[in-house]
């Protein structure tokens, strides 16, 4: 009988190891899901304001270039914000991510790029900004389209 | 420039049914097909992007609650495609939901939206569609559960939730509200996955734009009534033809998923004045309180 109880115990406990371990998220990989999530709130709020004075809605046109460099530059930690394959926790990133790795650093390639294009654009005022603002925005959509997941 | 897209807008609803066919005409006809197939979303199913398909050729896969959906070739392959209807097949398939056959479609394909139509739409459609290149590429028969794989059930369907018939414009409201309401119900089908659907698979009609737990690709899509918390209440007119053209959302990110494909493939190829009619349609529906995310 007591083997028994024990064998029961010892299964479930395996089971909670394995079933906890699959819902937790470790530190680390927390740490890792933070850092990458500050680097895409930063674009995006380089991009909401930066859209704001583009279409004159905020008259601060001498800040558009700080707010695109802003961009511009965060765009260049975004290599290492997604070395790391992390499991589990409050992320949309897909495992395709670390799977199809080539093709989604092509895609942050592209968006370099862009951001690139829309920096040297910002520099001669908002207007051409406003041309080249659209690339961007193809190269964030290319990317989510296939490596973020929806809000669950 | 408020005054040239209201410009625009006019020129869009004034634009004539096209009946004779000159070559010059024909050729502004497919123009104009093209952009009532962008309108209507149709690129977005009935290409399968994701896997390099080629353009209108089907295949796409649509998972859904009632089991998996693959897009058929709507190139004028005689064989795969619909390159052997006549042109009166293809207005009753948008029309009516059947089929050259005489079988029922399943409501995935929104005949329920396309029934509202214009004549001269579907016609401008159907001859853009003849000059897209023809693709020979076999349909993959759907995946579905199994209460749901005759095609008898559709007519049943249809009885119960179906009501065919064209657009009729709302003389209460302006223009530019009509020709949105004429986009979004007719052409966008923006209804389709933007309001909840029973578990017999018809919407919602009370809890239109509500958005909806469930979508497709069982994926959640969000409320888009006016309701300042749970909807797109606090977005201004600016954000939300931002959002429509380009796929910017108020707070600088930029969508993924289905919305995407659909701004991608279809509402980004709208003019400006389209965009701006089916805010000015979207911002007057019931605003409805309801959590989806």
């Amino acid at each position: 009988m007591r083997t028994f109880t024990k064998a029961i115990v010892m299964i479930g406990s395996a089971v909670a190891l394995t079933v906890g371990g699959a819902l937790s998220v470790s530190a680390d990989d927390k740490a890792y899901i933070k850092y990458r999530q500050s680097a895409m709130k930063a674009m995006s709020g380089h991009i909401s304001g930066a859209v704001a004075i583009i279409k004159g809605q905020v008259p601060y046109k001498d800040d558009l270039v700080t707010q695109v460099t802003g961009l511009r530059d965060t765009t260049k930690v975004l290599p290492n914000a997604f070395k790391q394959k992390t499991s589990g926790g409050k992320t949309r990133a897909k495992d395709n991510i670390w799977e199809d790795s080539d093709d989604f650093n092509q895609k942050i390639t592209a968006l370099q790029t862009a951001a690139e294009d829309f920096l040297a654009a910002a520099k001669s005022g908002p207007e051409a900004a406003g041309a080249k603002l659209g690339a961007v925005g193809e190269a964030c959509k290319a990317c989510h389209k296939k490596y973020r997941a929806k809000k669950s | 420039m408020g005054r040239a897209l209201l410009a625009l807008c006019f020129l869009a609803f004034l634009a004539p049914p096209v009946i004779a066919e000159t070559a010059g005409a024909s050729e502004d006809l497919q123009k104009r097909g093209a952009y009532v197939l962008r309108a209507s979303g149709c690129v977005t199913c009935h290409t399968d992007e994701e896997n390099g398909g080629e353009f209108l050729a089907g295949g796409r896969a649509l998972e859904t609650p009632f089991g998996t959906f693959y897009s058929p070739n709507i190139t004028f392959d005689r064989e795969h495609g619909i390159g052997a209807w006549e042109e009166k097949d293809f207005h009753r398939a948008l029309r009516h939901g059947v089929a050259p056959d005489g079988s029922s479609y399943y409501p995935v394909f929104p005949y329920t939206t396309y029934t509202r139509m214009r004549r001269e739409d579907m016609h401008a459609l159907w001859v853009y569609l003849g000059s897209v290149p023809k693709r020979a590429r076999e349909n993959t028969p759907h995946d579905l559960v199994w209460y749901m794989r005759s095609r008898m059930a559709n007519r049943a369907w249809k009885f119960l939730f179906f009501d065919p018939g064209v657009y009729h414009r709302d003389s209460r409201q302006s223009k530019e509200w009509n020709r949105g309401a004429y986009v979004v119900t007719a052409m966008a089908h923006c209804g389709e996955c933007h309001t909840p659907r029973t578990v017999f698979g018809n919407v919602k009609t009370d809890r239109a734009y509500a958005g909806s737990k469930d979508g497709p690709e069982s994926d959640s899509v969000p409320n888009i009534t006016p309701d300042e918390e749970t909807g797109i209440g606090d977005w201004s007119r600016s954000e939300l033809t931002d959002f429509l053209a380009e796929g910017l959302m108020p707070d600088g990110d930029y969508v993924g998923g289905a919305m995407a494909d659909v701004i991608d493939d279809g509402l980004s190829h709208l003019e400006p004045g389209d965009i701006d009619a089916i805010a000015e349609y979207i911002e007057s529906v019931k605003p409805i309180r309801h959590e989806v995310d």
